[in-house]
C-alpha cells in the first residue's frame, strides 16, 4: 500500500534557480592594506601588570587614550579606508579578550559612547554559543567582544551598554547583541527582554528589511520561553519573506522550548495559526505525552471541534517522528541529541489508554494507524 | 536594460546546457548491491495530503543523511511517514524502516525556503538527518568527507538518487561530472556538466579521496533539466559537526 500510495504521490520538486542574480556582498578588503601597529594590539606591560582590583576603577577622566582605545581607532581608520583585513578585526578582537577586562571594557565603551563606527565588509554571521563570526560594523563587533568579556568578568558593564542601546532604535544588528548581552549578564531581565523583542516585532522600518541581525533576535523569543510573544510572532510573519520564515523557526523552537506554556496559549486563543493548520499540528507535535499536563493540552486540541481530522492526523503521525530544527542561534540551546524512543514508549502507553476508554470515539482509526506506527 | 541582457543570457546559457548537460542513467542490479552504493535508499514521505519521494545514505548504522526540502515544507511543516527503502532495484530492495526521529539543518536564516525557490542561498543549508530504531544495513554507513576543495578540481563525481521525472523512482541512477563544480553562494555548488533529476534530492555526491576511497562530499538539493546545472550542498565544517551531533 505504500508502495502504491508513493508511486501515485509524484515527486519532490527540484528548483530551477537563478543564482547569476544572488546577493552581492561587499567587497573584501584589500589584502595589501597596511597594518595595524602590532605593539597597539598587544597587551602592554603596563596593563598585563595591572591589578584586577584596580584595573576594575573607573578609567581617568582625562582625554590620555589607553593602548587599546588606540588599537581600536586604529581599526576605524583602516575601515575608513577600506584597507583593513579580516586578520586586522580577529587581531583587535583577540587583544581586547586577552588583555585586563576592566582595561578592554573601558576601551569599549568609550568607542561606543564616541559614536563613531565603520562597515567592516563582513555578514552578520553566528558561529558556537552564540558569538559572532562576522560583524558587518566595529560597533557590533565591540558589541560582541563586549559580551564576551562582560561574561566571563561578570561585569554589569554589557548589561548598561545594552540598556543604552535598546533605549533607541538605530540598528537591529546592534539590538540583537544588546539582548544577548542582556541575557548573558542579566539573568533578571527576562522580562525586560520579552518587552524589547515584541517592540522590535512591531518596528515597521525592521519589519519591512529584517537584517541579518533581525532575524537572529528573534532567538530571544525562545530564550524568553513567553509564549505572549505568539500574536508578536504571528503579526510580524505577515511581512512575509526571510521574516516569514524566522518566526515560523522561532514558533517551533519555542514550542519545544516551553511545550506547555506554547500549547496552553494555542488552546486558549483557538484561531491563532488557524491559517497553517500543519504547522500548529507540528508544534503541538513538541509536546511530552509522558508528561500529565501536556498530555492534557494534546487531549484539549484532540477534543476540538474547531480542529479538522486532517490536522490532528497530522499530529499522531508527527507525535510518531519527534522533529526539530538545528543550527547556531544567539541564545537557545539547540534540542539534544536524542532517538526519539522514550517519547515513541510514552505515546504507546497513551494512545493504549485512549483507546481502551473511547476516549476520542472520531479518531480511532487514526489512532490505530499511530500504534501501527510505532510497531516494530 | 540590465536586467533584461542578463534574463537573456541567462536563457542562452541554461538552453546550451541542457543541450551539453549529461543526463542520470540507470544503474544496473548489481550496481545497487555493491559497497557503498547499497547504502544509498530511496526515501518515501508524507507531506500534508500528498506523497513524495527523495533519496537518502545510511551515513551512520541507524541515521541517514539527505536534503532537509524531503523533510519540511514552508506550509505543511515537517514530512511524517517517512520511509526508507535501502538498496532499492525495481521491486526489490534491503528493506524498508519507518524513520523514529528527524533533524533539519536550519536556523532563522537558513532553509530550504530562504527568499525564493530560486534564490540560491535557499539551497546553502539544505540538509537533514532522518534517524531509525534499528541499525539498516547491519551496521554499516557510508564514508563521507566534509572537504569543499575536493569539489573544485576536475575530478568527476558521481551522484545518485531515485530520479522519478524521466524514470519510474524505483531505479536508482547515477551521473558523473565531467568538470569541476563552482561554489554559487556559501555551500551551494553547481556543476554545469550534469543535470538531476527529480526524486534524486538528497542523494550522495562521491568523491574519491587521495587512497581512492569513495566519499560522500556533497548532497544534491537542485538541478533540474531546464537549470544551469546539478546543484548540491556540499559538505562542509558546519555539515560535519550537524552530523557528528545528530546522526547514530
Amino acid at each position: 500500500m505504500l508502495t502504491a500510495a508513493a508511486l501515485l504521490a509524484g515527486t519532490v520538486l527540484l528548483f530551477v534557480y537563478g543564482y547569476l542574480s544572488s546577493p552581492n556582498p561587499k567587497p573584501p578588503a584589500s589584502p595589501s592594506a597596511a597594518r595595524p601597529d602590532a605593539s597597539l594590539l598587544t597587551r602592554s606591560p603596563e596593563l598585563s601588570s595591572a591589578d584586577p582590583a584596580s584595573a576594575a576603577s573607573a578609567p581617568p577622566a582625562t582625554t590620555a587614550q589607553s593602548p587599546l582605545e588606540a588599537a581600536i581607532d586604529r581599526v576605524l581608520a583602516l575601515l575608513e579606508r577600506r584597507a583593513a583585513t579580516p586578520a586586522d578585526l580577529a587581531d583587535l578582537k583577540a587583544a581586547l579578550l586577552a588583555a585586563d577586562p576592566a582595561q578592554s571594557l573601558a576601551a569599549i565603551r568609550a568607542f561606543l559612547r564616541s559614536g563613531r563606527d565603520a562597515l567592516t565588509g563582513q555578514g552578520f554571521a553566528l558561529g558556537a554559543g552564540g558569538l559572532l563570526t562576522g560583524s558587518p560594523t566595529l560597533r557590533v563587533l565591540l558589541l560582541d567582544t563586549l559580551g564576551q568579556i562582560a561574561r566571563g568578568a561578570r561585569s554589569p558593564a554589557a548589561a548598561e551598554v545594552a540598556r543604552e542601546i535598546l533605549a533607541e532604535k538605530t540598528s537591529a544588528d546592534e539590538w540583537a547583541l544588546a539582548l544577548r548581552n542582556l541575557a548573558w549578564t542579566d539573568p533578571q531581565a527576562r522580562p525586560f527582554l520579552r518587552d524589547k523583542v515584541r517592540e522590535m516585532l512591531r518596528t515597521e522600518p525592521w519589519l519591512s528589511a529584517p537584517s541579518a541581525g533581525m532575524l537572529e533576535a528573534l532567538d530571544v523569543v525562545v530564550f524568553t520561553r513567553d509564549a505572549t510573544l505568539i500574536p508578536d510572532l504571528d503579526a510580524a510573519r505577515t511581512a512575509g519573506g526571510e521574516l516569514a520564515h524566522a518566526t515560523d523557526i522561532a514558533l517551533d523552537r519555542l514550542a519545544e522550548t516551553a511545550p506547555l506554556d506554547v500549547l496552553t496559549w494555542l488552546n486558549t486563543h483557538p484561531r491563532t495559526l488557524d491559517d497553517r493548520p500543519f504547522l500548529r499540528a507540528d508544534y503541538f507535535a513538541k509536546a511530552d505525552i509522558a508528561q500529565g499536563a501536556q498530555r492534557a493540552q494534546i487531549e484539549i486540541y484532540l477534543g476540538r471541534p474547531d480542529i479538522t481530522a486532517a490536522e490532528k492526523s497530522k499530529l499522531l503521525n508527527a507525535l510518531t517522528t519527534p522533529a526539530s530544527f538545528v543550527s547556531e542561534t544567539l541564545l537557545s540551546t539547540p534540542a539534544a541529541p536524542d532517538d526519539g524512543t522514550a517519547r515513541r514508549a510514552a505515546l504507546e502507553r497513551v494512545t493504549a489508554d485512549w483507546l481502551k476508554t473511547d476516549r476520542f470515539p472520531l479518531l480511532r482509526e487514526s489512532l490505530f494507524e499511530t500504534r501501527q506506527r510505532l510497531a516494530p | 536594460m540590465l536586467s533584461r541582457l542578463l534574463i537573456a543570457a541567462l536563457a542562452l546559457s541554461s538552453s546550451a546546457l541542457a543541450q551539453t548537460a549529461l543526463a542520470p542513467q540507470p544503474t544496473p542490479p548489481e550496481f545497487v548491491q555493491a559497497m557503498p552504493f547499497s547504502l544509498i535508499g530511496k526515501l518515501v514521505f508524507s507531506q500534508g495530503d500528498d506523497w513524495f519521494q527523495g533519496t537518502g545514505t545510511v551515513i551512520r548504522p541507524a541515521g541517514v543523511l539527505t536534503a532537509a526540502h524531503n523533510l519540511w515544507d514552508a506550509n505543511r511543516g515537517f514530512s511524517t511517514d517517512v520511509f526508507f527503502q535501502r538498496a532499492l532495484a525495481g521491486e526489490a530492495s534491503e528493506g524498508t524502516a519507518r524513520a523514529s526521529r528527524v533533524y533539519v539543518f536550519g536556523g532563522y536564516r537558513d532553509s530550504a525556503r530562504r527568499g525564493t525557490s530560486s534564490d540560491p542561498r535557499a539551497f546553502a543549508q539544505d540538509l537533514g538527518i532522518v534517524l531509525f530504531p534499528q541499525p539498516l544495513a547491519a551496521g554499516a554507513a557510508a564514508g563521507w568527507w566534509a572537504n569543499p576543495s575536493l569539489l573544485l578540481t576536475a575530478a568527476p563525481t558521481l551522484a545518485l538518487g531515485y530520479g522519478a521525472a524521466t524514470h519510474d523512482g524505483t531505479r536508482l541512477l547515477s551521473v558523473a561530472t565531467q568538470e569541476a563544480f563552482g561554489a554559487v553562494t556559501g555551500s551551494f555548488f553547481v556543476n554545469g556538466s550534469v543535470f538531476y533529476e527529480s526524486g534524486m534530492s538528497g542523494g550522495p555526491l562521491f568523491a574519491r579521496s587521495a587512497g581512492g576511497e569513495l566519499l560522500i562530499a556533497g548532497i544534491i538539493v537542485a538541478g533540474a533539466e531546464d537549470g544551469p546545472g546539478g546543484g548540491i550542498r556540499v559538505l562542509d565544517a558546519a555539515a560535519a559537526q550537524f552530523i557528528r551531533n545528530y546522526a547514530r
